[in-house]
């Protein structure tokens, strides 16, 4: 069914936009800058040009904490990190930090300037990994609102829960081949080189000269509060002050980015999922990547599909394909967020967004191209969304044991064996 | 080699019925997969039925789409409620 956006118009006084697709009103998500006294395309050229600002304070943010992380550890951070050596405590990092940013993109950008600024790749990879089972606590607490209704509840649990299921199978299988042969790393390595490299070739070329731009661009950003930090603290303090500024400044500017593009973007993903309707797992993880990269937050597609689901009118295995691009599609953040890089910084910035967006890639083809491993997150999710809908007390099981139980064991057993 | 367009074949007769049974079985066939085809086609429909109807709900959705502090703290709370009063979802049957 093919869709078009007719018109625009925004009802100043209420700050909702109203969008004609075919003939047929829908209000967009209410603008952050509503309260602005502009409507229509000067609203919309000042909403992109905020857009373009934020990516611009992500960079710097970003910028930021690379800078802070190497003044903090002062070139020793391997030593200062040993303790994350253990792979199942990298990842339980990843797990908690996202589960409390409710933000993968956050996790995930931050790791990339902790790694632009000398943590070790081989820390940081567990750390990614846990970023998109953290991230999986959204979807599941925006279910609980569905629980006025036994049946809808069921739905809903469901749905977030094939995204938890998704994600710890792709764990329970890449990070044993990640441990024992490397392929991500060696892999992210070679694309890290051959895009920020000094090969001298064309995309070598091509990729080096977008990041120098963007960097240039950025890096008068993250000096100016170097200096403004550095200036008056002793390196240590200063370099811990950047980090949590960097920090702040992600989490606040990825929440403004994703309400803003919510409501510039909402016609054209409805237009995505219209045409990925009935069309197959491909082009439904297409399509979830792509509306993710246009709203930066799995969290917001994961999170949709649960009232999609939670109303009866999509399955489990058509709402599946969306929650993996989700997946996908949120690792576009760090790898904007790794141009704010150059030089040995660049590749090592761009080799921590490279594994993010490998590592998805291959759990997504990797488990829906095996017959046996396709269909376990959506059995997984039934049984759970079934336990749920027979007793509330099964689901904060499955919540204490995912973000607090398996951490737990995780960090006790590997300790203990390690 | 023979041919059953030769009058005098032996076996013209068998030979034309194998001919136009094959034809049958081809039919057959086509006929078989149209009409899997066709209910392969309903039974997507029927999944796919009110989808798109849905789709432009979505920025409904996108408002429910997000994390509803009382409602998470209303639910732990009627876990527990139900869990000592041994009445799963209120329904008065003990882990329904």
């Amino acid at each position: 069914m093919s869709q078009t956006i007719r018109d625009e118009s925004t009802d100043s006084e209420h700050g909702v936009r109203q969008i004609e697709v075919d003939g047929a009103d829908t209000a967009a998500p209410a603008s952050p800058l509503r309260r602005l006294p502009l409507t229509g395309r000067p609203l919309r050229i000042v909403e992109w040009l905020a857009v373009v600002a934020a990516i611009y304070v992500m960079i710097t943010a970003v910028g930021a904490i690379g800078s802070g992380f190497e003044a903090a550890t002062g070139g020793q951070a391997e030593e200062l990190f040993s303790f994350a050596s253990n792979p199942f405590v990298a990842l339980v990092i990843g797990i908690l930090a996202t589960a409390l940013t409710q933000s993968s993109s956050t996790t995930t950008s931050i790791v990339v300037g902790m790694v632009a600024g000398g943590l070790p790749i081989e820390i940081a990879i567990p750390m990614l990994m846990g970023a998109n089972v953290g991230t999986t606590m959204t979807s599941t607490l925006v279910s609980l609102g569905a629980a006025s209704d036994r049946e809808q509840f069921r739905r809903a649990f469901s749905a977030a829960s094939v995204h938890d299921m998704f994600n710890l199978l792709a764990v329970a299988i890449l990070l044993p081949i990640e441990l024992i042969f490397g392929v991500l790393g060696t892999i992210a390595d070679w694309f890290a080189q051959l895009t920020t490299g000094t090969d001298g070739g064309i995309v070598t070329t091509i990729f080096t000269a977008f990041g120098d731009a963007v960097s240039a661009v950025t890096s008068p950003g993250a000096d100016l509060i170097e200096a403004a930090v550095m200036g008056i603290l002793p390196e240590v303090i200063g370099g811990v002050l950047m980090i949590l500024l960097g920090i702040a400044l992600i989490l606040l500017i990825i929440k403004f980015i994703a309400n803003m593009l919510k409501s510039l973007l909402v016609g054209r993903a409805e237009r995505i999922f219209h045409a990925a309707i009935g069309r197959g797992p491909i082009s439904g993880i297409g399509s979830g990547a792509l509306i993710t990269v246009m709203v930066q937050s799995s969290s917001t597609t994961t999170s949709l599909t649960v009232p999609m689901a939670a109303s009866g009118k999509f399955s489990l295995w058509q709402i599946y394909p969306f929650t993996v691009g989700a997946n996908i599609g949120t690792t576009m953040t760090a790898m904007i967020a790794a141009f704010g890089f150059s030089g040995v910084e660049g590749t090592a910035a761009m080799t921590a967004a490279a594994v993010h967006l490998i590592y998805n890639l291959f759990s997504a083809t990797i488990i829906f191209a095996v017959p046996f491993l396709r269909p376990l997150p959506v059995k997984g999710a039934k049984w759970l969304g079934d336990l749920g809908a027979k007793n509330k007390m099964y689901v904060l099981f499955w919540l204490g044991g995912l973000f607090i139980v398996l951490p737990a064991v995780l960090i006790g057993v590997s300790t203990w064996v390690f | 080699m023979d041919s059953i367009e030769h009058q005098d074949h032996p076996d013209r007769e068998l030979l034309e019925m194998l001919q136009e049974a094959e034809a049958k079985v081809e039919q057959l066939r086509v006929e078989l997969d149209r009409r899997r085809e066709f209910r392969r086609q309903m039974r997507a429909d029927e999944a796919h039925e009110g989808t798109d109807e849905e789709v432009e709900r979505l920025s409904e959705y996108l408002e429910q789409a997000q994390i509803n502090w009382q409602a998470v703290r209303k639910f732990f709370q009627s876990a527990i409620e139900e869990y000592r009063a041994d009445d799963a979802w209120g329904s008065g049957r003990p882990g329904a």
